[in-house]
């Protein structure tokens, strides 16, 4: 097909159309979604027994914000990465892999005293907590996927890793409080490592959906 | 693109995404015509210049929704185009590999000219600013194919002016040490 043709045949088949909304607002909406899936999960699974007392606990309260951070920046991120153009400031997308970094390196120098001390406990499996996480991250994650597939992610693999990370940290949220498990090893493996577990998750869909999208053109060009 | 292009493009976008069919022809024509420049001077006459002008408008076509009429249009733009010619030169080079390791009578063929076709050259060249990291690919292209100077790329990309400066400069170290190292090879092979 002549690129004159191509352009009178997307001229003849566009329709008007609105123009999404500012990333930062798509996010925010997103995040009032995840606020509320968290709710639910929480009304669900309850609480745990000693939450008041928790926030006076400086390693839960600092866990707890470096999980709000982590999604907030990553869901920012993922709608920013799926505007083309809007995505020049190549360490936005950095931010949330810092902050969930750092929350590794917290929880694990909290394993590490406590072996000091002797009271690692065992790192028994639990994975209702993946459960809890997994359950109340989900619809988030669909919502984020489809809002980034929506859009025209330059780069998918980056755009869906962060959406899928801001869907999981909205999980361990849940997990968080709804835990009753204070072990440091506990919180590593079933609430901080199933996060990294879900960007790794998101890349993978990334990777996915860019192949599909290669091949489509290919056929595409083909039959141009 | 000029500034007044740019404007006048970024009217008749957000005059097509209200569904003027009129305003959109005129778009698609001005951004084939761009599509077709802006690649040109990258990697010369090559065959699949016109594919990747025919992705870019089927991307800007997918995408219109995510542009935003009181953001500048150059941006929006460049990005789709600039992703779509990476894509094409990305799957030429993976043909080009297979072409050669299928290939095992070119071990027996003469010897190529000491002097690569131009075509050639600015494809390498091409290939080599398309590997550097996204800002430092988009300072380099802006300054060197497209001539803007420090100042109109700082405008265009958001940044200070400094920081285009010192963004270019890793640009140029970097393909200072890829395209020279390529041309070391090729001398080794001579």
């Amino acid at each position: 097909m002549r690129t004159e043709e191509l352009i009178e045949s997307l001229v003849a088949t566009a329709e008007p159309a609105t123009p999404f909304l500012s990333p930062v607002r798509r996010a925010l909406l997103w995040s009032v979604v995840a606020a509320a899936c968290v709710g639910l999960g929480l009304l669900h699974f309850g609480v745990r027994g000693d939450e008041m007392s928790s926030w006076y606990r400086l390693g839960f309260t600092l866990r707890l914000v470096l999980l709000v951070s982590t999604m907030w920046l990553a869901v920012v991120a993922a709608f920013r990465l799926s505007v083309p153009g809007d995505d020049l400031r190549a360490w936005a997308r950095w931010w949330p892999l810092v902050t969930l970094a750092l929350l590794v390196l917290l929880v694990t120098a909290d394993v590490v005293i406590e072996a000091a001390a002797g009271e690692l406990g065992s790192p028994m499996r639990a994975w209702r907590c993946v459960r809890k996480m997994s359950y109340v991250g989900a619809f988030p994650a669909v919502v984020a996927i489809f809002l980034i597939q929506r859009a025209q992610a330059m780069e998918p693999k980056w755009a869906l890793l962060l959406g899928v990370l801001a869907a999981g940290a909205a999980g361990a949220i849940t997990s968080e409080i709804a835990c009753p498990i204070h072990a440091p090893i506990h919180v590593l493996l079933w609430h901080v490592m199933p996060v990294a577990v879900s960007a790794v998750l998101g890349v993978s869909l990334g990777l996915l959906f860019s192949m599909r999208r290669v091949s489509r053109r290919g056929l595409a060009r083909r039959a141009r | 693109m000029t500034p007044d292009q740019e404007r006048q493009a970024g009217d008749w976008m957000s005059r097509a995404q209200k569904g003027d069919q009129g305003a959109y022809e005129q778009l698609l024509n001005l951004l084939a015509r761009e599509a077709r420049g802006f690649v040109g001077r990258r990697v010369g006459w090559a065959d699949w210049v016109e594919d990747v002008v025919q992705e870019t408008l089927l991307t800007v076509h997918r995408a219109r929704r995510t542009y935003d009429p009181v953001r500048p249009f150059g941006p929006w733009f460049y990005a789709i185009l600039n992703s779509r010619m990476i894509d094409a030169l990305r799957s030429r080079k993976r043909v080009t590999m297979r072409e050669v390791l299928d290939d095992d009578v070119l071990a027996a063929q003469p010897a190529p000219d000491r002097t690569p076709p131009a075509s050639d050259v600015s494809e390498t060249l091409a290939r080599a600013v398309a590997a550097l990291p996204r800002v430092q690919r988009e300072v380099v292209s802006l300054m060197k194919y497209e001539d803007l100077s420090v100042r109109e790329v700082a405008v265009r990309l958001g940044m200070s002016e400094a920081a285009v400066k010192t963004t270019a400069h890793r640009g140029y170290k970097g393909l200072r040490a890829s395209v020279g190292g390529l041309l070391v090879e090729n001398r080794r092979a001579d």
